[in-house]
């Protein structure tokens, strides 16, 4: 595994950053308080052609690597982590369709979400079912050669401005869990705006109600016929790659925040970065920001690389860099002392995001359950074969 | 590597990714509850990228991947016919 960015995905980091700088820190603060992006910088996140970027080029994306698509995500993440959350959702649905849409469906999904024409958005969660993605409610029944969907979805990031869901849904009374691409103008359909979130502000969530809602069976996603949630496994890898990325990129700002800040402001005739407590968190941030990057590299090497061991890799660098993002959020807002806490330093936003990023994308306590299943096969269980 | 040596990858992917060294060629993965939404992706992964098997949507149906027994015959099959 590299270590060092190649010069190609360090220019692209450059350009990325500077995107982020020049478009959405100037409004971050805005579109948070709001609770909503704007329409022109979704409009010029599809003109950058951020949208989709890791899709092949001939569906009209730039088929950036894992790393560089990565980069991309921890700059908009640095800079605004409801923007990021656009990029998450939307790719989460273009990863769905590419690797188990149809040719149909391919042909013709792709060029729209590359585009950015228009955005997607994944269903998943539900009133009652959340981590435990098995236990959807929604159902899906085949009628003739279309599917009826009845039932509901709760917390759905981009719901408010998304023109097409991948809707996770039991295929039938007793059948597999798949997935639907439903158009949000689809008849019995209504889309509900939530709002009042503690971060994420800008995400625009919304509930959907699915009532006989009519798609053509083309529209599925994923085999009929295997019991065990590939497309739900397929998005997720996708959105906890890029979760974890949007960490390293609040992370990125709040020692940034920090080091700047411990350098101007004076305590006791001196600044605050010569006071030692403070050194000692400054040390913790940097430490743990490095660590995640690094687990963040790991993910992307072997996600590139389409090896299996990416899945457990990036259920790693998610659940790190999460928990990294909550502790160093919580250092900066310390060191900032009482403007820390309020809307005057983005660190208080960076704190607010962190806490949504430990849930989102399988929770801390989800990835708790799963990494150690890993662990065991690889230090008891195949240890004991001896391979 | 041939179709042999395939074979025996898978059951060795198999073995090790579920933790289950005692598993037979015809136990049932999906009813012993160990195909977690998560295996299947790395399955699919390993089927395709490591052994370089492309599947089709036809492919992925229970039936072909519910033991190690029916997993050999579907790489046989799309041995002969890549």
């Amino acid at each position: 595994m590299r270590v060092e960015f190649t010069a190609r995905q360090r220019q692209r980091q450059s350009r990325f950053r500077a995107f982020a700088d020049q478009h959405l820190i100037p409004k971050a603060t805005v579109f948070d308080r709001h609770e909503a992006l704007d329409a022109e910088v979704v409009e010029r996140l599809a003109r950058a052609r951020l949208l989709g970027s890791h899709l092949p080029t001939e569906y009209g994306g730039r088929h950036l690597d894992m790393i560089s698509y990565g980069l991309l995500h921890q700059e908009l993440g640095r800079a605004c982590s409801s923007t990021r959350s656009l990029l998450t959702v939307h790719d989460m649905v273009g990863e769905s369709v590419l690797r188990l849409g149809g040719a149909s469906l391919r042909q013709t999904w792709l060029p729209l979400l590359a585009s950015g024409e228009k955005i997607g958005a994944f269903a998943l969660t539900e009133p009652d079912a959340g981590s435990d993605a098995g236990s959807v409610q929604t159902k899906a029944e085949l009628d003739g050669d279309e599917y009826v969907i009845n039932g509901s979805k709760k917390w759905i990031t981009f719901a408010q401005i998304a023109d097409v869901f991948l809707v996770v849904a039991r295929m039938g009374e007793r059948g597999p869990i798949g997935g639907l691409l439903v158009p949000a103008d689809t008849p019995g359909l209504t889309i509900t705006p939530i709002t009042g979130m503690l971060g994420l502000r800008a995400s625009m969530l919304g509930e959907l109600e699915f009532r006989n809602c009519r798609v053509p069976v083309s529209a599925r996603i994923g085999p009929a016929k295997m019991p065990s949630g590939l497309v739900v496994a397929t998005a997720l890898q996708l959105g906890r790659y890029s979760v974890a990325w949007g960490c390293v990129g609040i992370g990125e700002a709040s020692v940034e925040a920090s080091f700047r800040y411990s350098a101007d402001r004076r305590q006791f005739g001196v600044p605050i970065e010569k006071h030692q407590l403070i050194r000692r968190m400054l040390t913790n941030m940097l430490s743990d920001l490095r660590a995640a990057r690094l687990l963040c590299c790991e993910a992307g090497y072997l996600s590139e690389q389409r090896s299996p061991g990416a899945v457990e890799a990036t259920l790693i660098a998610k659940y790190f860099s999460s928990r990294m993002a909550t502790r160093v959020t919580a250092d900066a807002v310390q060191i900032h002392g009482a403007s820390g806490g309020s809307a005057e330093q983005p660190v208080e936003r960076y704190f607010r995001d962190a806490r949504l990023m430990e849930i989102i994308e399988g929770s801390t306590e989800i990835q708790q359950i799963t990494i150690p299943k890993y662990g065991r096969k690889t230090y008891v269980t195949n240890a004991e074969r001896g391979s | 590597m041939d179709v042999g040596d395939a074979k025996t990858q898978l059951r060795e992917f198999v073995v090790r990714s579920l933790g289950k060294p005692k598993l037979t060629d015809r136990d049932d993965i999906f009813e012993i509850g160990e195909a977690t939404s998560l295996y299947s992706m790395e399955l699919v992964l390993f089927i395709e990228e490591k052994l370089g098997i492309p599947l089709d949507d036809d492919d992925l149906e229970r039936d072909n991947f519910a033991t190690i027994g029916a997993m050999a015959g579907l790489i046989e099959r799309k041995w002969d016919t890549g």
